[in-house]
């Protein structure tokens, strides 16, 4: 048979000039992006993957089966029951997360396969909507059994379906990034940014928490989806260096704004899980390590190889590294009945070893969780008590991120209010209110849970906001995975209803 | 807690799901399906492009979700299938190799396939970017992952016709390689060249499926990969016939498909009936012009050969296509 190398160019190269419409009709700047070039300056288009459909077919088929494999060996509901309590709440973290998530990828890869530049890109954006597919059943499918375990595994798929306050802040990351994206910034936002960088993340980072928690199932999975991943990712390279050649300061920017748009919503997807929801001895590093390996120093090479700066706001992103996803962990266990997902409080040996981790910071989130055991001392444990050890008072979001305003540290919030255009918004750092002032025209109109609250779409009571708007049921709301019945804790467990 | 047996959305079927509706249903957020009843929690780039193009097309369903596809294509089953038929024409491929195939095809046949086959892989690329348009603009998951399936198809029947050109420049030289400019400019090419870039920026998500899947397609693809395929048979490229039954295989499903989708909508609401209609009657003529076009420019150049006169495979297609309109109670336009 030929090689690859020798038939396959016949393939990809496909472009031609109209004659009965005009390129920019056929390419309408609006969907596929800016700067708008003529095919001329894509022609050149290229990666390295150069797959072709019978390897595509061939690979991927194999790969589902070693992944049924495993699920087979090990993915049973017995298995799963022996996993930690907290691992199993990081499942459920990325169970929501993922799979829906990843079909909005269909719908953006679909967009460069109809609306990338040129034909080798758009051929690879297909495989790439292929690619997003497998990773949406996958995961639907190995949670579904788990559904009998626990009904919290439900939000597998219907978390984003819900108006729960993160799925609005996942929405507004993902229908930005994908769903309703050009082509250009599509490539450069998900390939470059997301999946270059921060999948590493939740790919690199979770398999091999997963490793060390037994969990081979979620292990195999995550690893079977990265393979995917680091194809697919190769397309916005040659994107982001066409637009670095013709609009560097736009590239630069694209970079910058999804950068801190990423890191703030996986800081709490994964930071949550490795530094809190995984057991302390099968904890491999602290979440800022793997981030300033994995994300931080291959970040940095890209940027080098495009010719772009570091952005601006580098040294408060370093700062951010010690503090952020404890304030969002601790804001989030004070809140906890909002989310589908169980909690745990760090006790005296995880303490000791955040405080190693993150020296800078800890002495004041030590202080934070002294607080919440106390009162936990007070109440005594029980799942009766759950809502006595819980926040009352609304928060606020963040007109940007969506996040409650949790950036800064207990002693000093960074929030930030602009009036703009006569309405008062609320930013959680600067990063997010620089992004907002780049493009107002996509953000100011959106509206956060408070103002849903206050306008009387969502429901004031917290009760009603968890059944009627966050669409959670007594069965699935979080609560502490031990209900406050710590043995460190010291509290009188008779007092448990 | 009490046991549950399946997802939220699925529990009132009352039975248990097949994986394809485990994997497949209700995976798009913003139309609506879901508890948000929002469209795009932002002001998203492209938020007026979907409330024109999908939101107002005139193409309405009470329910996009009640549509499935009857082969209940998931992606483990698509790889599977697909490598199968994949084994099959590498086996083919395989033997030209062997058995110097190429070298005792005719003259005559070898022009034939020089310009009406290796030119194929343009329009079948518009048909993959079109393809890839309706699945982005789809109102469900389940026809943005039928369409996302047949834009890889699209691929697959671009990149065999790829792989056969370079076995025959093995054996001529060049051969195929002014494919782009027989595309650009052989007379033979430009009506199917006019309404491919014509459906390009039809930008009505339901209108650039019926163009595509109910007009274009299945009258460009019963010519090729049938009748074009009949006609390798009888001029002994027995082995291209055989290529293209398997690549055949893919347009039956895409009509399959598209059926499903029709019958669906129609049922749903009977208007939609007049709706498809009009885009048929509309981008009939464009297609049809396109597909007799070869016939007759065909007719001189097979007429010394083997192979019937094409006029015969016109009125053969356009009775095919008849039947294929009217299995879901449509016409073929005036």
């Amino acid at each position: 048979m030929l090689t690859r190398e020798e038939w396959l160019p016949l393939a990809r190269k496909l472009d031609w000039d109209y004659s009965y419409v005009r390129e920019d009709e056929v390419f309408p700047e609006v969907i596929s992006g800016r700067p708008w070039l003529p095919h001329s300056e894509w022609k050149d288009w290229e990666e390295s993957f150069k797959t072709s459909y019978r390897e595509y077919v061939d690979n991927q088929y194999e790969k589902d089966m070693a992944v049924q494999a495993v699920h087979d060996a090990v993915g049973r509901i017995e298995n799963v029951e022996k996993l930690a309590l907290p691992w199993l709440n990081s499942l459920k973290v990325h169970a929501a997360a993922l799979p829906l998530a990843e079909f909005t990828g269909v719908v953006g890869n679909l967009r460069g396969a109809r609306f990338g530049r040129d034909s080798a890109w758009r051929t690879m954006a297909t495989f790439g909507a292929l690619d997003e597919y497998r990773h949406t059943q996958i995961p639907l499918l190995l949670f579904h059994p788990l559904l009998r375990l626990d009904s919290q595994f439900d939000w597998a798929h219907k978390f984003y379906h819900t108006n729960n306050w993160f799925a609005v802040a996942a929405r507004h990351f993902f229908d930005e990034l994908t769903v309703g994206q050009n082509a250009i910034e599509f490539h450069i936002a998900t390939n470059v940014v997301l999946e270059t960088g921060f999948t590493n993340l939740q790919f690199v980072g979770l398999a091999s928490l997963a490793r060390e928690s037994s969990d081979h199932m979620f292990e195999r999975m995550v690893t079977s989806i990265q393979t995917d991943e680091a194809r697919h990712a190769q397309i916005g390279h040659p994107v982001l260096a066409t637009v670095m050649k013709h609009d560097p300061k736009y590239a630069q920017y694209l970079v910058d704004k999804w950068f801190w748009r990423n890191w703030r919503l996986f800081s709490i997807l994964t930071g949550l899980s490795i530094d809190y929801l995984t057991a302390l001895e099968q904890r491999p590093y602290s979440f800022k390590e793997f981030m300033e390996e994995w994300i931080i120093d291959q970040f940095l090479r890209t940027l080098d190889e495009f010719g772009l700066e570091k952005p601006w706001y580098w040294d408060l992103l370093l700062d951010e590294l010690d503090i952020y996803h404890h304030m969002i962990y601790a804001s989030a266990y004070s809140y906890r009945a909002t989310l589908w997902f169980n909690f745990v409080i760090p006790g005296p040996a995880e303490r000791k070893w955040l405080r190693q981790k993150y020296p800078k910071y800890w002495d004041d989130m030590d202080a934070v969780w002294e607080q919440i055991s106390e009162r936990w001392r007070t109440v005594g444990p029980g799942p009766a008590n759950e809502f006595a050890v819980h926040g009352t008072a609304m928060p606020t979001f963040c007109d940007l991120c969506q996040l409650p305003l949790s950036a800064g540290t207990p002693r000093k919030n960074t929030a930030r209010v602009l009036v703009h255009e006569g309405r008062k918004y609320i930013f959680c750092s600067e990063p997010c209110q620089w992004i907002f002032l780049r493009e107002p025209e996509r953000y100011a109109s959106h509206t956060d849970i408070v103002k849903r609250v206050l306008s009387g779409e969502a429901p004031a009571q917290l009760p009603n906001l968890l059944t009627e708007y966050f669409n959670l049921t007594p069965d699935t709301w979080g609560k502490d995975v031990h209900n406050g019945d710590y043995e460190w804790l010291g509290a009188r467990k008779d007092s448990a209803a | 807690m009490s046991q549950q047996k399946t997802y939220w959305h699925l529990l009132q079927q009352k039975r248990m799901p097949t994986e394809y509706e485990i994997v497949t249903s209700k995976l798009l957020c913003y139309t609506g399906e879901g508890f948000t009843g929002k469209r795009f929690e932002l002001d998203v780039p492209l938020k007026d492009w979907y409330r024109r193009y999908q939101e107002e097309s005139p193409l309405v369903c009470s329910s996009w979700e009640k549509f499935r596809d009857p082969r209940e294509t998931t992606y483990t089953k698509y790889t599977d299938l697909q490598r199968a038929k994949e084994i099959f024409v590498d086996g083919i491929l395989g033997e030209i190799e062997l058995t110097g195939y190429d070298a005792h095809l005719r003259p005559a046949w070898l022009h034939i396939f020089h310009r009406l086959v290796a030119p194929f892989r343009y329009p079948g690329h518009g048909f993959q970017m079109i393809a890839s348009y309706i699945g982005q603009m789809a109102p469900s998951g389940r026809i943005t992952i039928a369409a996302a399936l047949q834009s890889a198809d699209e691929m697959r029947r671009i990149q065999r016709i790829a792989y056969r050109i370079r076995q025959l420049q093995q054996i001529y030289p060049g051969f195929g390689a002014d494919s782009k400019t027989l595309w650009e400019t052989d007379s033979m090419w430009q009506p199917l060249r006019e309404v491919v870039e014509r459906l390009l920026i039809a930008y009505d998500w339901a209108e650039s499926f019926v163009g595509l899947n109910l007009v274009l397609k299945p009258l460009v693809d019963e010519l090729f990969m049938k009748y074009l395929s009949d006609a390798a048979l009888r001029e002994d490229d027995y082995l291209l016939g055989q290529i293209f039954y398997s690549l055949n295989e893919d347009c039956q499903w895409h009509r399959q498909w598209s059926e499903s989708l029709v019958r669906m909508a129609i049922e749903d609401n009977v208007r939609n009936r007049d709706t498809i209609q009009g885009w048929i009657n509309q981008w009939y003529p464009l297609a049809a012009r396109a597909v007799h076009t070869f016939a007759s420019l065909l007719e001189d150049t097979l007429e010394q050969m083997k192979t019937p006169r094409l006029k015969r495979t016109e009125r053969a297609i356009d009775r095919y296509y008849r039947d294929y309109l009217r299995s879901m109670n449509l016409e073929v336009g005036s």
